[in-house]
């Protein structure tokens, strides 16, 4: 085991190491890059001695748990961190000090984040990593960055004071209870001592809640998100999103372990889950109708954190049905959930930081955001093309690729709920994003530009981190159970054993995954079987393309325009203009879609009045009894 | 390995199978066509001397066109539809290829068919490629929420009487036995007439037929949409691919909704599901032929809202009763 708060110095010393980058940025870089690939180190040595059982340090005052759950959070931030610094050693041009300095100070806290196991801590945290990333998100200095800046600042300022108060109503309960220090609010101590009690309790963790969900971006609290990622530069959209899964999972952590508390946690959960399937429609359909291409990126970001979130509501709810039947089987489910919840959360962190760097090399070499200028980018740079396409797959839960997985267990997990509806929700999304997307790669990528130009290199340490990220899609898409066994499972074990202390990993046969793997009525075969079937599909086209008399004398040689019948002079017209007047959503849905679009209008008034309108309806609920 | 084997046995069997019975259902469905528009119709053996034909013709790939997927996409579309045919269990409740999930994999599926006729439109570089493939997009996005959700209507039923499963096979079974209103079969399509309505609207729409279906390829508007630049074997494996669908989308409505192969044996079951799937064909082509084609605009506002709000319906139906 190596002490999780060393890695922590080492980020702030890099950090400081990283201000003399103004003498030669080689000296930030090597800093960068030192302390991120320390971290990964610290991490993947922590994940294997917490396998033996959770650690409880309490170094320099902050209280730190190695478990599987800490283990797989600080995964994610070291393994991004490690990315995006080697990404931005080509990417960023200018004021690199300033910007070396508040990554790794950002990386550092949410390091710590990550680790941390008290609720304060989790908050501290949670709060310096925002202010952290104001800088970075400001980057460029214009007048946009500043203002999205600006609005993050005050909409996470203002979702911060209901954490606050929720923390403190928490810990006042457990000082009447007789518990006093800052221990007394690690998430199990709060738990297992079951310290609060009545609607004050309730309040409570319903504020700590809405405080972290705000980072989460849930619906009705999303709506920084696109601003924020739209003006930042690529590397800091992609550290952004991997930033508020961090530092808004503790709101799922604070409802899971301390469920007990409500009345009715069906219900409270079942809320959970419509609002990720909200989240999901809302933000996807209006990932539709963008032609940024970040802020597209930035949209579908947000609904598939929908997807994290369903998966995490589906656990919670099965966790709840457990404590009201006793039956096992919603052991079962709630692990099901919990797993596809931080499947999906990894494996979105992994493919939408692909997707940002890709859509940053873009950018890079173009200089262009909006996708109907973009054309024929394939042929100039088709690493990148290849690297985009294999993002693409993986977010719309194409088979071979990480996002079908977790996206099928997820439906898989709704199915076993009784919920069909959110899992047919969830289905349509996908569509909704593989249609979206292919309108991405059909109109920049594989547009056929007449323009002739040769393809030219973008910096190797940009493709590298590309290739990296594109590795790891297909490699979680290919061999799951690896990941689920080593590190999603004991992540999930170790939130619910808390709750039900006789679950461990090899006590535990009733709790398995496999019936979230496909299973033939023969009960022998698995995915994989699907995956042969079609390779075998596939197999069958060629061959008979191959063997086909045509083949034999083929001409593909010979250039051929295509054929347009005379009607146009330009063989080549982008998808905007084949497309038909408008998207079927806004024949359908146009009154609808007008609303939605008047609640994204820019002003921050509107949004911070959106998260307090969220927290009214909430406490409203816990103070009519209905949760 | 005796697992292995039964599994590949089925496949090739269940491929045969849908192979002869697409060949008959398409060659009625031109011949009928025909007839209903006082044309003589093709030979039997059309359908069949159509994909030989071409699988002998030129090939040639457009120069703007992206190559690999030029080439990929109708063997991705034949490779989807193949182990759809594969996976549908022919109207008999102990079919082999039948997984505890089949309903998701049959959306899955579907979708990667449609997808396919996406791909061959956008990379093939043709204008009438680019409107086909995006009319095809909207057909499908407004599509599937209302097949997402009729499709899952008797997994829902179900749910209600205890039985958590999303298997083709318990769903045949679970309509072999009982009556409804005493007269009736027990099947779906009795027990929820609107999510079968509207399951049937979409299966036009993904079976290529009109009012809605052939959109994307309108021959008088756009040429043949994303096929316009196809052509030789290429066509020839599309339009083999093309040919299962009316195997695969016409079982599907049975096994789910009209009772599979009933209560019968074992040849006598798969027998009573080909002539079930044999009346849906014909229903569906004489649905075809009494329609003209709508615009798309038309298309994606009507199942969003008649046969979305349909298959609600019924979906609220299954989670009250």
């Amino acid at each position: 085991m190596i002490d999780p708060s060393i890695a922590i110095i080492v980020f702030f010393a890099a950090a400081l190491v990283a201000l003399l980058s103004k003498v030669n940025r080689i000296i930030g870089d090597a800093a960068s890059i030192f302390s991120t690939t320390f971290a990964l180190i610290t991490v993947i040595v922590n994940i294997y001695s917490s396998f033996k059982g959770n650690i409880l340090l309490n170094a320099l005052g902050v209280h730190i748990m190695i478990n599987g759950y800490t283990s797989f959070l600080a995964l994610v931030v070291s393994l991004i961190g490690l990315t995006v610094t080697v990404f931005s050693v080509s990417y960023i041009k200018e004021g690199i000090p300033r910007y070396q300095f508040f990554v790794l100070l950002t990386l550092g806290y949410l390091f710590g984040m990550a680790y941390s196991w008290n609720l304060l801590w989790l908050f501290i945290f949670a709060e310096i990593c925002t202010i952290c990333s104001a800088p970075l998100i400001a980057h460029h200095l214009d007048a946009k960055a500043l203002e999205g800046a600006i609005k993050y600042l005050i909409i996470q300022t203002f979702a911060a004071i209901f954490t606050l108060i929720g923390i403190g109503i928490i810990y006042k309960q457990a000082l009447e209870a007789g518990l006093a220090g800052i221990s007394t609010l690690n998430i199990d101590t709060l738990a297992a001592a079951r310290v609060l009690s009545g609607n004050v309790g309730k309040v409570g963790v319903i504020l700590v809640f809405i405080g972290f969900a705000a980072k989460f971006s849930l619906v009705p609290i999303h709506i920084w998100l696109p601003d924020a990622s739209t003006v930042a530069p690529a590397p800091i959209s992609s550290l952004l999103h991997a930033m508020i899964k961090i530092a808004g999972i503790p709101a799922f952590l604070v409802l899971f372990e301390l469920g007990y508390l409500f009345t009715d946690a069906i219900t409270l959960w079942l809320i959970i889950s419509v609002l990720g399937a909200i989240t999901m429609v809302i933000c996807t359909s209006l990932a539709f109708a963008q032609h940024d291409l970040k802020r597209l990126l930035a949209y579908h970001s947000v609904g598939q954190i929908g997807y994290v979130i369903l998966g995490l509501g589906i656990g919670g709810l099965g966790m709840a049905y457990f404590k009201t039947t006793g039956d096992f089987y919603w052991l079962n489910i709630t692990a099901i959930g919990l797993t596809a919840g931080f499947f999906h959360l990894i494996n979105h962190t992994i493919f939408k930081s692909l997707l940002f760097f890709g859509s940053g090399v873009v950018e890079f070499k173009t200089k262009i955001k909006n996708i109907d200028q973009l054309e024929g980018l394939f042929k100039t740079m088709p690493f990148t093309g290849i690297a985009m396409l294999i993002g693409s797959l993986s977010i719309s839960g194409v088979p071979l690729f990480n996002g079908f997985i977790s996206k099928w267990m997820i439906y898989n997990a709704c199915i076993g709920a009784n919920e069909p509806i959110l899992a047919a929700i969830a289905i349509f999304c996908c569509a909704l994003t593989l249609a979206s997307f292919m309108k991405v790669l059909s109109t920049a990528f594989f547009g056929g530009s007449v323009k002739n130009e040769s393809p030219s290199d973008v910096p190797r340490s940009m493709l590298f981190t590309l290739f990296i990220l594109s590795a790891l899609c297909v490699m979680f898409g290919l061999i799951p159970q690896l990941a689920i066994k080593y590190l999603l499972y004991p992540a999930t074990l170790s939130l619910m054993r808390t709750l039900v202390p006789q679950i461990t990993q090899s006590t535990l046969p009733p709790v398995d995954l496999s019936i979230s793997l496909l299973q033939f009525s023969g009960g022998f075969c698995d995915i994989y079987w699907l995956f042969t079937l079609i390779a075998m599909g596939l197999c069958i086209g060629y061959v008979i393309y191959r063997v086909s008399p045509a083949y034999q004398g083929a001409t593909s040689e010979e250039k051929l325009m295509p054929f347009t019948g005379g009607a146009l002079q330009d063989p080549y017209i982008n998808i905007k203009e084949a497309m038909p007047s408008s998207s079927p959503f806004e024949h359908s849905f146009k009154p609808l879609l007008n609303v939605l679009k008047k609640m994204h209008n820019g002003l921050v008034n509107l949004y911070v009045s959106w998260i307090a309108v969220f927290a009214i309806l909430m406490l409203t609920c816990v103070l009519m009894g209905w949760i | 390995m005796t697992d292995a084997l039964s599994v590949i046995g089925g496949y090739l069997s269940l491929i045969t199978l849908g192979f002869l019975f697409s060949w008959a259902s398409y060659w009625s469905f031109r011949k009928l066509s025909a007839r209903f528009q006082s044309r003589k119709g093709p030979p039997w053996y059309q359908p069949i001397a159509d994909i030989i034909k071409l699988l002998g013709k030129e090939l040639f790939i457009p120069k703007l066109a992206n190559k690999t997927l030029y080439a990929l996409a109708p063997m991705l579309a034949l490779s989807s539809i193949l182990t759809l045919t594969f996976l549908i269990s022919p109207g008999i409740t102990n079919w082999i290829g039948s997984t505890s999930w089949d309903l998701i994999v049959i959306l899955y599926l579907s979708v990667l068919f449609s997808i396919t006729f996406i791909i061959s439109g956008a990379v093939s570089a043709s204008p009438w490629g680019k409107i086909g493939a995006s009319r095809e997009t909207a057909l499908i996005l407004s599509v599937e929420l209302p097949f997402a959700l009729s499709l899952l209507v008797p997994s829902i039923a179900m749910s209600r009487l205890g039985i958590l499963s999303l298997s083709l096979n318990d769903i045949i079974a679970n309509q072999i036995s009982g009556k409804v209103l005493n007269i009736l079969p027990n099947w779906f399509i009795f027990r929820f007439p609107f999510a079968a309505v509207a399951m049937f609207a979409c299966l036009l729409a993904k079976s290529y037929m009109k009012p809605f279906g052939d959109i994307p390829e309108a021959e008088q508007e756009i040429i043949a949409g994303p096929l316009t630049e196809y052509g030789g074997p290429l066509l020839g494996i599309f339009e083999l691919a093309r040919m299962f669908r009316f195997y695969v989308f016409s079982a599907i409505f049975v096994d789910l909704y009209l009772g599979g192969g009933g209560s019968f044996s074992f040849p006598l079951n798969v027998l009573v599901f080909l002539a079930k799937c044999f009346i849906v064909v014909v229903l569906m082509t004489l649905i075809d032929v009494i329609n003209a084609r709508y615009r798309i605009s038309q298309a994606s506002k009507w199942y969003l809202s008649t046969c979305l709000s349909l298959s609600l319906v019924d979906v609220i139906r299954a989670l009250v009763m």
